[in-house]
């Protein structure tokens, strides 16, 4: 396998095309621990659910570029991340 | 008759230097393009005569682009840079020529460390070994007074100490820098035939680094929400706006209470507390605090400031900007300079109220130390016409800071207004009261101070609250840097020196790793500190640049040798080149990685206006090797496309036409000025165009 084809073959981030061992790079994975981290900061305070909270995210411009991407790429795939399952979201 | 000659830095300070010795005695030749003066003083014929900054550099003993490289040595700059290659050599032997006549030399390149070395190598490679018997004149000023007494009074021998660090820096900034550099290069050309310009250094890639790290912050912020409570207060019939207690409230729920508890209702005044705030006066500028308040001031960038200073000392005007100090030693002539600076209309009024107020002329100082140098300041000499605005403005600012420093302190009373209401909400009105404006007049319109009175109230009086409101907050992110603050954290963490911090940002700039003057980091700059990171942590250490900063100050002060530094900084870098070496094909992949996708990034242009899933590349054609528009989707069926200039460089501009919402790309090469232009060749501006 000559190495263009193997660079080919390896994954990326599903955001922003960086070289990745999983579905998002290591920035964006850490924006996504993040995210999900401080919704219990939001819910808290606002008493939003899930889906919300990533809408008051992708809107507000003080998040960083990479927290906003994880939140529209989490919108888009419409799942609930496993560390907030069972819980009220 | 005896003949001696005198090395300068730079055509401006040889033509002050001249004139400043010679007076209209001294005569100017033009030999093959270089300007020499020539003059008689103490039964001598003296001969001024100008370098172009630096004539020599370093440059590798051996043969051929490899690394690492540890034998360096000194060769005339045209040997390494093809830039003025011509002029340079032309230069040298003319400086060659006029010393195989001279019995004597002088060294009044400017009295730092770049000045000491540039006249060092000179005086040793162009004049024969003349830097063991050259003096050297030492001045912060170019007026005549400040140059006659330089040369009345010069040192014996030159600042060998001054040069050994000189010499030192530039040596190790040769390692670090021009190996590492090559190292990434090269691995990148290795793993992919193609080649990119890379750079790390010393210095560099630190500060990258620290830029890196706020990037990152920045873009990893998550934004917590808070509110704060907004209030008006009526006092004797005017209305004044008062903070709540509490500068953030975690539920909505409670701010709404606070708001519905206390909007429209009467309180009472609880306390008042007075007191008086006195501000001291500024210190003189150094280097970097001219830069900061030049930026703060009038948006320049830390390198535009430095560029404006020069040109002002080479005038006269100012002292040597290059400096650190915040001194200004006890023998200038306080009294006459600023009565000099009273000659002009500008300040008149305001050295005649310094000079008739009586007081000892004493300015504050800061802490910081330079010993070749005082802090930047005027040197009395009229600011007559022919200078631009730009060095109006640095010119005026450095004048007005250098009066400001013989003021008196500035005080102002503070009155604060307690307000209780609701169910024991607070509310704080504030007063403040300029009592005496002090060193603030003399630095006006660059510092002021608020005045902002409220009526005298007592305690137990009623108040009427007016609006209270709630307001929704969040989190912010850590600054990103600017310029300014930038250099700053570069000077706290020990990261280069007053000369080349502005030029090591400059650089940064230049080769796409940063951008912007809210100083964001570019997928360039990403994808070089990730590599260095993963390779090569030593070279983003401050730890280790601040180190070998403190050995070449060191090596200035005496205390250090030369070979000892070089030798143990080698020792240091070594096993990182190594390390280097070992990992080639593994650095090699990794930068050929980040390099695709950034080429990837560069031929994208936007989103496909006709699928609007792919996104429209720039493609060359196999068949006829033209390039064109196209979608990714093209395998999916969509054959959008579009023609391109088949000249030129093509970039994506970032943004779309406002005629028609295509993606708009910037074509540089086909003159001096960038085209931008819309793809689209039925864009409506275009065809507006064609029916004119």
């Amino acid at each position: 396998m000559t190495g263009a084809l193997r660079r080919r073959k390896e994954s990326r981030c599903e955001i922003c095309g960086r070289a990745s061992d999983g579905e998002l790079c290591h920035y964006h994975r850490e924006a996504s621990r993040r995210l999900i981290k401080h919704y219990g900061v939001w819910r808290e305070r606002t008493r939003l659910d899930w889906r919300g909270y990533l809408d008051e995210i992708c809107r507000n411009e003080l998040a960083g570029a990479w927290i906003r991407e994880v939140a529209g790429f989490m919108i888009k795939k419409g799942e609930v991340p496993t560390e907030l399952k069972g819980q009220s979201t | 008759m005896p003949h001696q000659l005198i090395i300068c830095e730079k055509p401006g300070a040889a033509w002050k230097i001249a004139y400043a010795l010679g007076g209209g005695r001294a005569k100017r030749r033009s030999v093959k393009g270089v300007p020499i003066y020539r003059f008689e003083r103490g039964g001598r014929e003296v001969t001024v005569v100008p370098a172009l900054g630096h004539l020599y550099a370093v440059s590798q003993q051996s043969v051929g682009w490899s690394f690492p490289v540890f034998n360096l040595g000194w060769v005339p700059i045209y040997e390494v840079s093809r830039k003025r290659g011509r002029r340079m050599r032309v230069w040298i032997e003319v400086i060659s020529r006029l010393a195989e006549d001279a019995d004597s030399f002088v060294s009044a390149c400017d009295f730092d460390t770049e000045g000491s070395l540039i006249a060092y190598m000179i005086l040793k490679h162009a004049c024969g070994g003349a830097d063991a018997k050259a003096g050297r004149m030492k001045f912060s000023t170019l007026t005549r007074t400040d140059l006659v007494a330089a040369y009345d009074n010069m040192m014996g021998r030159l600042d060998l100490e001054r040069i050994g660090a000189g010499k030192t820096r530039h040596e190790l900034d040769w390692i670090f820098g021009v190996n590492v550099s090559r190292a990434l290069m090269d691995s990148l050309s290795r793993s992919s035939g193609k080649f990119e310009v890379l750079s790390a250094g010393r210095v560099q890639s630190p500060t990258l680094y620290i830029l890196y790290r706020r990037e990152v912050a920045v873009n990893l912020h998550v934004p917590d929400p808070f509110w704060t409570i907004g209030a008006e207060v009526g006092i004797k019939g005017r209305l004044f706006p008062a903070a709540y207690e509490l500068k953030a409230i975690l539920s909505r729920g409670d701010a709404e209470g606070v708001a519905d508890r206390c909007d429209g209702r009467t309180g009472t005044v609880k306390d008042i507390k007075s007191g008086k705030k006195v501000i001291p006066p500024p210190p003189p500028f150094d280097l970097g605090g001219l830069q900061s308040e030049a930026y703060r001031l009038f948006g320049y960038t830390p390198s535009k400031t430095q560029r404006v200073a020069e040109r002002l000392y080479l005038n006269a005007l100012i002292s040597y900007p290059r400096t650190s100090s915040q001194k200004l030693p006890r023998s200038l002539d306080f009294e006459g300079l600023i009565r000099n600076l009273g000659r002009n209309p500008n300040y008149r009024e305001l050295a005649d109220e310094l000079l008739s107020s009586g007081r000892p002329l004493r300015p504050r100082e800061g802490s910081k130390m330079d010993p070749a140098h005082p802090a930047i300041h005027p040197t009395g000499n009229v600011f007559g016409g022919g200078h631009d605005r730009d060095e109006f403005r640095v010119y005026d600012l450095i004048v007005k800071r250098f009066l400001a420093t013989f003021g008196e302190w500035a005080s102002k009373k503070i009155t604060e207004i307690i307000i209780v209401c609701g169910e024991g909400d607070l509310f704080k009105v504030r007063g403040e009261n300029v009592v005496e404006a002090g060193w603030m007049r003399y630095y006006h319109p660059y510092a002021s101070l608020r005045d902002s009175s409220i009526p005298e109230v007592a305690v137990g009086e009623e108040v009427e609250m007016g609006r209270v409101w709630v307001e929704d907050r969040f989190t912010s992110p850590p600054p990103r840097f600017n310029p300014s603050s930038i250099l700053r954290c570069m000077e706290r963490n020990g990261l280069g020196t007053k000369a080349t911090r502005a030029e090591i940002l400059d650089t940064m700039y230049r080769r796409g790793y940063i951008q912007g003057l809210k100083i964001g980091v570019t997928d360039l700059g990403f994808a070089v500190v990730s590599i260095l990171k993963r390779f090569f942590p030593e070279l983003i250490s401050v730890e280790l640049t601040r180190r070998m900063e403190g050995e070449m100050e060191g090596l200035e002060a005496g205390t250090k040798r030369i070979d000892e530094v070089v030798t143990r900084a080698i020792d240091e870098v070594k096993p990182v080149f190594e390390k280097i070496i070992s990992e080639y094909d593994r650095v090699g992949e990794e930068l050929v990685k980040v390099m695709d996708l950034l080429r990837e990034g560069r031929r994208t242009l936007g989103k496909c206006p006709g699928c609007r899933e792919g996104n429209l590349v720039v493609i060359y054609s196999r068949k006829t090797g033209k390039r064109f528009v196209g979608c990714t989707n093209y395998s999916n069926g969509c054959r959008f496309s579009l023609p391109l200039p088949q000249r030129g460089r093509i970039t994506p501009a970032g943004r779309v036409c406002r005629a028609c919402g295509y993606p708009i790309v910037e074509v540089r090469g086909l003159s001096a000025r960038v085209w931008r232009l819309c793809i689209n060749d039925r864009c409506p501006s275009k065809e507006k165009r064609e029916q004119v």
